[in-house]
């Protein structure tokens, strides 16, 4: 069949499950006082729509910020605030100052999954078609393969149209702003990614591999002549996009020092709740937050982050390749959700989405991460109620990815992209000939685990002496999966020379 | 073929959303004619048999059955041109398919004969009470009919040549289900409908019977019979166009000519399918829904056609 009726079969149908998943229920449903997401983003609307800019975020008797105050950058204000003006047209209740907090209703609950449904298909899901017609030396229907696999992915589905949130607003800036470097388009590409960063500060997880990449980039046309130019521009560029979205808060330097320290909640703590981070992993074995004083928690999570990521990005700015700036965004990301301070286990979508644009590369591993990343945000997900949903999407995504790739037969180490490496170890270990068949019987162990431990969670109580049993079993499981992803992709970007890459267009 | 009939929007909607147990029935159906196809008459008709007595809206596709297993099977050949070969006309085989139709009849009606319940069951299953058109209209002729004649009515009342006292307020649009009487048109009886049908479905009927051609002949009047009863039915429900669709798409991964009469008949009869799913919520999910499966089938159809 042609492409365009293939894809416009992708795309509805991902618009159907998005739309489908969204008539279940929502983070903190019919839970006073405080309920949850869903509510968080009802009461911007009504602070952004009925208080003063000079407000939005600071602590006043109509804006009590302890009740949901605003947390994220000025774009997300702007957002809701053109919710709240719709809200207003349609019924004004929704977003009245005071009196509209914990509203719930059927009428709200469709406009609000609308503006997330309308969101998505209109920044998100050109992006990851546009980035899929645009992969080279693929054929047409890899291409609809790997934008019905990326579009099925359950974790974002899940997140922003179950639990309420709008993710998909700054994954798709920040994949406009791939798809733009893709087509060396430096300068729409960095804005793109400023809107992104505007739009959600975890964006920074995605900051460094664009910066060294550009400025690998501008290196490598010399520093002296169109190099410099370039940097300049890509400068200027950064700096107009953030004084455009920032520029309601510029008249006082107390407005920016306030959204900084809302946005960058410093007091709250090494991590929140269970997350599949180191910190939280180990503070089953020691006790982290008791042993350390905050100051130097901070510092400690910063130096592992930084020192995790330094070979990739330094290997990125001297080699600055498109191949290598997708993985450098998987590994980067990756690293910050591991060690960094204060991580949500919805961080993971932040590494999530840069895998699932390498899906027709390595979709073995791919479907692999993609699958566990579902997975660790299970106890989110049944505090949602969203069981149904998670077991439909995960069985969805998982077959459409065997049907579309058959990963089980891409295990080899060349299929995982370790040809390189294993070159370099040949000298010390010489078992490799039965290492497809180890890697298939992994993973197969690893979603059988996965499967039985989901089962046990929805399906049964945790004795009294541990009532944490589940989320911690399915954290610090996740957390020994992402290391392992962390080690391997950090072995591909490395070994990732130029030589394995002319074998390639030799053979 | 799979996907057309597996992923059948409506089908979809009407048994999975708004709630109805069509889609094992038609799975009987569609094995019946397999059956049929493969010239495994008696289970055919067995098949058939049990289908019409678990649904009655069955009876809408019983002529064609009858008239091709009456020519197909009980004459056991046919002349050189194709017409009835009156003199190979088979006792046994006729008896045989009595047999079965009376053994499945007895079967399931059986406990209520002996409670002589029988009168109380045939007028729960054709309630001619009910009206001539369902709740919601079902798009067929006599809504065509009806509709005519409130204009008619409304353009009687503004001229003045109806007296306004007799005329009941909303008859027939109102959403009940109850006999109502046309005002300006002759009124409808259960009888006028069943000529008409019986009418509409001469045409198929006698092509079934003078110049069979196999398997494709019958599928072809099975098709028509639904679609006349459709049109023409007391109190049909629009649901009823699935019996229509469904065999169709059987024809229509054949040859490209039905493959256009297919896609323009499951487009509508999906569309006037929408008012099942009323609530606001579900309004995306059946315009996506009825979309997906637009694009497929004419993509899907379109390319068959090109590589055959």
């Amino acid at each position: 069949m042609e492409k365009w009726s293939l894809m416009t079969i992708t795309v509805l149908l991902a618009l159907t499950v998005r739309w489908t998943v969204s008539l279940g229920s929502y983070s903190g449903a019919g839970k006073p006082p405080m309920y949850g997401d869903y509510e968080a983003q009802r009461h911007w609307q009504e602070v952004t729509y009925n208080l003063p800019i000079r407000q939005w975020y600071f602590n006043t008797s109509d804006n009590n910020l302890l009740y949901w105050g605003l947390d994220y950058p000025p774009l997300t204000a702007y957002h809701s605030f053109l919710c709240a003006y719709v809200a207003k047209l349609i019924n004004p209740d929704w977003i009245a100052l005071h009196t509209s907090r914990g509203y719930e209703s059927q009428s709200h609950k469709l406009f609000m999954r609308t503006t997330v449904f309308v969101a998505d298909l209109l920044i998100y899901i050109p992006a990851v078609i546009l980035y899929c017609c645009s992969l080279k030396e693929t054929s047409t229907k890899k291409k609809v393969s790997s934008a019905l696999c990326i579009l099925l992915y359950p974790g974002l589905i899940l997140v922003d149209h179950g639990h309420f949130q709008y993710n998909s607003v700054s994954l798709g800036f920040a994949l406009w702003g791939v798809l733009c470097l893709s087509y060396d388009w430096d300068l729409l590409g960095s804005v793109a990614f400023c809107l992104a960063l505007n739009y959600k500060q975890m964006e920074l997880y995605h900051s460094l591999p664009f910066f060294c990449y550009l400025l690998g980039k501008c290196f490598k046309k010399g520093l002296k002549g169109k190099g410099l130019l370039l940097l300049i521009k890509l400068a200027g560029a950064v700096v107009v996009s953030f004084a455009v979205c920032w520029l309601p808060f510029c008249t006082d330097v107390e407005q920016i020092m306030q959204v900084l320290r809302r946005l960058f909640p410093i007091d709250r703590g090494l991590f929140e709740d269970k997350v599949a981070n180191i910190w939280c992993s180990l503070s089953v074995l020691i006790k982290i937050k008791n042993v350390i004083s905050p100051q130097t928690q901070l510092k400690l999570s910063f130096a592992v982050t930084f020192l995790s990521l330094l070979p990739t990005c330094i290997k990125l700015t001297v080699q600055p390749s498109l191949r290598g700036f997708k993985l450098a965004l998987v590994s980067c990301a990756l690293s910050f959700f591991l060690f960094s301070f204060q991580v949500h286990e919805k961080s993971i979508l932040l590494v999530s989405v840069p895998v699932c644009l390498i899906i027709n590369e390595i979709p073995f591993m791919a479907t692999w991460f993609l699958l566990v990343s579902t997975f660790s945000m299970l106890p989110l997900l049944l505090k949602d109620g969203l069981l149904l949903a998670y077991a439909v999407t995960t069985l969805a995504f998982l077959s459409a990815c065997v049907a579309s790739f058959a990963i089980f037969e891409k295990t080899s180490a060349k299929d995982l992209q370790l040809k390189p490496f294993s070159l370099s170890l040949r000298g010390y270990v010489s078992w490799f000939k039965p290492f497809p068949k180890i890697v298939k019987n992994l993973f197969l162990l690893s979603v059988t685990l996965m499967g039985i431990l989901s089962v046990m969670s929805a399906a049964m109580h945790p004795p009294q002496r541990f009532p944490d049993l589940f989320p911690v079993s399915v954290s610090s499981i996740s957390c020994l999966h992402f290391l392992f992803f962390l080690v391997y992709f950090n072995v591909i970007i490395l070994w990732d020379s130029k030589n394995s890459r002319n074998q390639k267009k030799v053979s | 073929l799979a996907v057309l009939l597996l992923w059948n929007f409506g089908l979809l909607i009407v048994d999975h959303i708004h709630f109805q147990y069509n889609g094992f029935l038609f799975g009987l159906m569609l094995l019946s004619v397999a059956r049929l196809c493969q010239r495994r008459y008696l289970e055919g008709a067995l098949l058939f048999a049990v289908l019409l007595h678990f649904k009655h809206i069955y009876l809408y596709v019983a002529p064609a059955y009858g008239i091709y297993l009456l020519r197909s099977y009980c004459f056991t050949a046919s002349n050189a041109d194709g017409s009835v070969k009156w003199r190979s006309f088979s006792f046994l085989r006729i008896t045989l398919l009595g047999l079965i139709v009376c053994l499945v009849s007895a079967l399931s009606l059986g406990p209520f004969i002996v409670l002589g319940q029988l009168p109380q069951v045939i007028s729960r299953l054709f309630p001619f009470k009910r009206g001539l058109c369902h709740a919601y209209w079902a798009p067929n002729f006599w809504a065509l009919y009806s509709a005519v004649d409130k204009a008619l009515t409304v353009v009687g009342l503004k001229y003045n040549f109806l007296d306004p006292t007799k005329i009941p307020k909303a008859s027939m649009t109102g959403g009940l289900v109850q006999e109502f009487q046309h005002t300006v048109l002759p009124s409808v009886t259960p009888l006028a409908t069943l000529i008409c049908t019986f009418i509409s479905i001469l045409p198929s009927v006698f092509c079934l019977w003078f110049k069979p051609q196999g398997p494709r002949s019958f599928l072809q009047c099975l098709v028509l019979c639904a679609l006349s009863s459709f049109m023409f039915g007391w109190h049909v429900h629009e649901k009823a166009i699935l019996l229509a669709i469904l065999p169709l798409s059987l024809l229509s991964v054949q040859r490209a000519k039905d493959a256009g009469i297919y896609l323009i008949l499951t487009t509508t009869g999906h569309f006037s399918l929408f008012p099942l799913l009323f609530t606001a919520p579900e309004l995306p999910i059946k315009i996506l829904l009825m979309l997906l499966f637009s694009v497929y089938s004419f993509s899907s159809l379109k390319s068959l056609e090109t590589v055959s």
